[in-house]
């Protein structure tokens, strides 16, 4: 067999994977076929009157109502801009702030119970003792409840936030709870997977040295498994926070006092220029948020 | 870190360089592959100056030079193939490059394919690199190193991830090949038998400074010893 | 029993009961009472009729009336979820070419030569792009489908911009850290090998970090189709215009085909992202 044969033969042989390639074509068709579909109006991009909508609103309607009036002038703009801060931007910034925390406090609380259910080495008949500790050898009962968990944490976390708080305001009524429970719920399903995870991932020679000194599951998990998780979920906890935030502004839009309230209201009355200033607002708390989670993450961190 | 270094290295020679843990050997090899700068005096590469050199030049002058690294620094979620073909990425075009790296020509994988059969594991050459193991990617990242087409071979403490039954095979593999290609090689080790066994000249280094820088044969047996020896100063370290 | 105290939880510890704390402090500044969780008169028998129709989905309208000309029920199912996905497609194939442009730049790796100095302008240019990033990523996808909507009208480009913007923030962040934090020993040895500052990047650098970069793209395009059918409360007829329509008329039935839908897409999504994690790891 001569050189260029043999390398042939290794290249017919070598180890593809074929859905990891099947996936990146499919992803990239779709991408195209997405433009080529004809769902998306493409053509708005020439097209003028787009562009003279735009020039309208932002030389007319997006620039404050004193300065299209009177020119520009650092005064007027704060004349306008701090009634508009003072009544209902920061009102609605802290409800905002409010609603995220609790929610993330929440669904912190939700996910610490859910993950042990869901984490495949703590739900076995002998957790770290049998085996590989799990798999094929778990049975049924414990692999029902680590599978079944898994399943609603998905459940919980496959319906966006924006329409568990539409299907719960209709259902409790407009106060802050249906915000904070859309939040909760969505997050207690992500923050639930990540914590599960995590416990799956730890070394496991500490824990099987401590189950096999008797142990009891709820001792492993309150003892030993919880301080070793902490610090990572931790981290998970304060990223989602950051998420919090963001998706707490928005959820105003459905009639629940956040900042996506007065944001609504502002473009329900064609008051575009106080609409921009509460989104810019609404960035802002979003970035404050990102630096105190980054803040918090570095110092837990530090730590462990 | 280093201090007072003045070392000659002749075409073709093979230098093991000895001494305990951070008394400076990966720098050393650093610096004679320029990709470390010294603060005073100079490298110099077949009679030119690396410090003088701009840096397109010294991207050239370090292709003339392989180094295996300790740790193999190879990507484990490639291919071999596309391991050993990064050793070339300092000599040619982009385009070039790029090809080679995703769609090998038949000329680059025959060259590939036998460097990998003269380090012992030409079957591999498509396999996933992470699936290898520890002592079949260090042959990996030899080839890489010999697919550079270099005039000198630096090796980092190749034996460290190799158990001792292995090292003498893989040192004979390092000693054949420099003697094929001709090329000087300047190894660090930490295993000194086996360095005795195999090198002609070895260069000791302690806390950044030279030691030595003889022919085996004419280190006596205390030179070693010193080398190796605790520091006084400071009782409590390792 | 263990024999020696659990270890000190320390900071951890603190952060914990910190969070606690200021969950409580949200409490009762947000005037909320426990009351409020007891759903009431008409709402409560809304609460009653829409956990009832979960487990008969509809398979057809539930109006008395449909207009003649009105296509069967589930292919007005079908050409929500079509446009749902057709919306988040387009975005991500906007969003992933742009969140690598700006994640190279907002690196630390692609400025720096591997160990060496970075090159004079990278501190303004490095800053300012993460703050370009900081900005497209703080507002959302419906606040910017808000203002579209404000400068531009109902236009399915403004719909599909408005996801693709946030979400180039995002994959440009989270892949400027990916590279940061990978492993920089082959982009040591291909400069050691001669290769030029861009070869090393590209092959030496983001390699070690491309399965980190693929998968999180993949969790994107997830999130990219909730995202599109959230869009639909605004006008732009995905899943979440058609679930809230359903909604209004007190069609419950449909509401859960709908969010039986929605599960499913989900559920698919995990399932795909479960084996492309084991092929990559395998």
């Amino acid at each position: 067999m001569t050189a260029a044969e043999r390398i042939a033969e290794l290249h017919a042989a070598r180890p593809r994977s074929p859905l990891v390639r099947a996936t990146a074509l499919i992803l990239a068709g779709l991408a195209l076929y997405a433009w080529l579909s004809g769902e998306i109006a493409v053509a708005e991009l020439w097209s003028g009157r787009r562009w003279d909508n735009l020039r309208r609103f932002l030389e007319r309607d997006a620039t404050p109502y004193p300065l299209r009036a009177d020119g520009f002038s650092w005064s007027g703009l704060w004349e306008w801009a701090r009634p508009v801060l003072v009544e209902r931007g920061l009102p609605g910034a802290f409800a905002t702030l409010w609603i995220s925390v609790l929610a993330i406090v929440l669904a912190g609380g939700l996910a610490s119970l859910a993950a042990p259910l869901g984490a495949r080495t703590l739900m076995a008949r002998e957790p770290y003792l049998a085996g590989a500790g799990g798999g094929a050898s778990r049975p049924l009962f414990w692999r029902a409840v680590s599978g079944s968990t898994r399943a609603f944490l998905v459940l919980l976390r496959a319906i966006p936030e924006y329409l568990w708080a539409f299907l719960l305001l209709a259902m409790f009524g407009a106060s802050a709870w249906p915000a904070v429970l859309a939040l909760a719920i969505h997050n207690a399903g992500i923050l639930g997977r990540l914590g599960a995870d995590t416990i799956e991932n730890l070394d496991r020679a500490p824990l099987r040295a401590l189950r096999a000194l008797g142990a009891s599951r709820r001792r492993l998990v309150g003892f030993a498994v919880f301080p070793l998780a902490l610090g990572r979920f931790l981290l998970y906890f304060f990223y989602r926070f950051e998420t919090c935030v963001r998706e707490a502004t928005v959820l105003g839009m459905l009639g629940v006092v956040s900042l996506g309230y007065w944001i609504q209201d502002a473009r329900a009355r064609n008051l575009y220029d106080d609409m921009l200033l509460l989104v810019a607002l609404g960035a802002v708390l979003v970035l404050l948020g990102d630096l105190a989670s980054y803040a918090a993450r570095s110092w837990v961190k530090k730590a462990s | 870190m280093l201090e007072g270094i003045d070392l000659a290295v002749a075409r073709g020679e093979v230098v093991a360089v000895v001494g305990p843990s951070g008394s400076g050997k990966t720098t050393l090899l650093r610096l004679l592959n320029g990709t470390l700068r010294p603060t005073t005096g100079s490298v110099a590469l077949e009679g030119v100056d690396l410090g003088a050199l701009g840096p397109r030049a010294l991207r050239r002058a370090r292709a003339r030079v392989g180094f295996v690294h300790q740790d193999f620094a190879l990507v484990p979620n490639l291919r071999v193939s596309q391991n050993v073909a990064a050793g070339r990425l300092g000599q040619r075009g982009f385009l070039a490059a790029t090809r080679s790296m995703l769609w090998p020509g038949a000329r680059d994988l025959a060259a590939m394919h036998t460097l990998l059969g003269r380090v012992g594991i030409e079957e591999k050459l498509f396999a996933r690199t992470d699936t290898l193991s520890g002592g079949e990617q260090q042959r990996v990242a030899i080839a890489r190193a010999l697919f550079q087409e270099p005039v000198a071979l630096l090796a980092d403490e190749p034996l460290a991830s190799v158990d001792p039954a292995r090292s003498r095979d893989l040192m004979r593999l390092f000693f054949e090949i420099a003697t094929e290609r001709g090329l000087t090689m300047v190894v660090s080790m930490h295993d000194l038998a086996v360095a005795r066994e195999f090198f002609e000249r070895m260069v000791g280094l302690r806390e950044g400074r030279v030691a030595f820088d003889e022919r085996t044969s004419q280190i006596p047996q205390a030179r070693f010893d010193e080398l190796y020896r605790l520091a006084e100063r400071t009782p409590g370290d390792a | 029993m263990p024999e020696r105290a659990p270890p000190p939880l320390g900071r951890r510890g603190l952060v914990l009961a910190g969070a606690l704390a200021a969950g409580v402090l949200a409490y009762s500044f947000l005037d909320l009472s426990l009351a409020g969780l007891v759903p009431r008169g008409g709402q409560s028998r809304i609460l009653r009729e829409f956990l009832a129709a979960a487990l008969r989905p509809a398979l057809d309208y539930e109006a008395s009336f449909v207009p003649p000309g009105t296509p069967s029920f589930p292919r007005t199912v079908l050409a929500a979820v079509h446009r749902t996905l057709v919306f988040a497609a387009a975005a991500l194939s906007v969003s992933l070419p742009l969140g690598l442009v700006l994640g190279f730049c907002a690196s630390s790796v692609w400025w720096s030569d591997d160990g060496g100095r970075p090159r004079r302008l990278a501190p303004l240019a490095q800053w300012s792009v993460r703050l370009a990033i900081a900005g497209m990523r703080s507002v959302h996808e419906l606040l910017w489908a808000v203002v579209f909507l404000a400068a531009f009208g109902l236009n399915t480009l403004s719909a599909v911009a408005a996801i693709s913007i946030p979400f180039a923030g995002t994959l440009a962040k989270v892949f400027s850290e990916m590279l940061d934090e990978a492993p920089r020993n082959t982009a040591f040895a291909l400069r050691a090998a001669g290769a030029s500052p861009l070869r090393v990047f590209l092959f030496g650098l983001v390699p070690r970090a491309l399965p980190d970069m693929a998968a999180y793209t993949f969790y994107r395009f997830e999130c990219a189709v909730r995202s599109s059918a959230v869009l639909g409360f605004f006008g732009y007829e995905t899943l979440g215009y058609y679930l809230k329509l359903s909604f209004d008329n007190l069609h419950y039935r449909e509401v859960w085909t709908y969010l039986y839908v929605l599960f499913a897409l989900v559920l698919a999504f995990e399932a795909w992202s479960g084996a492309l994690r084991q092929r990559f790891v395998a």
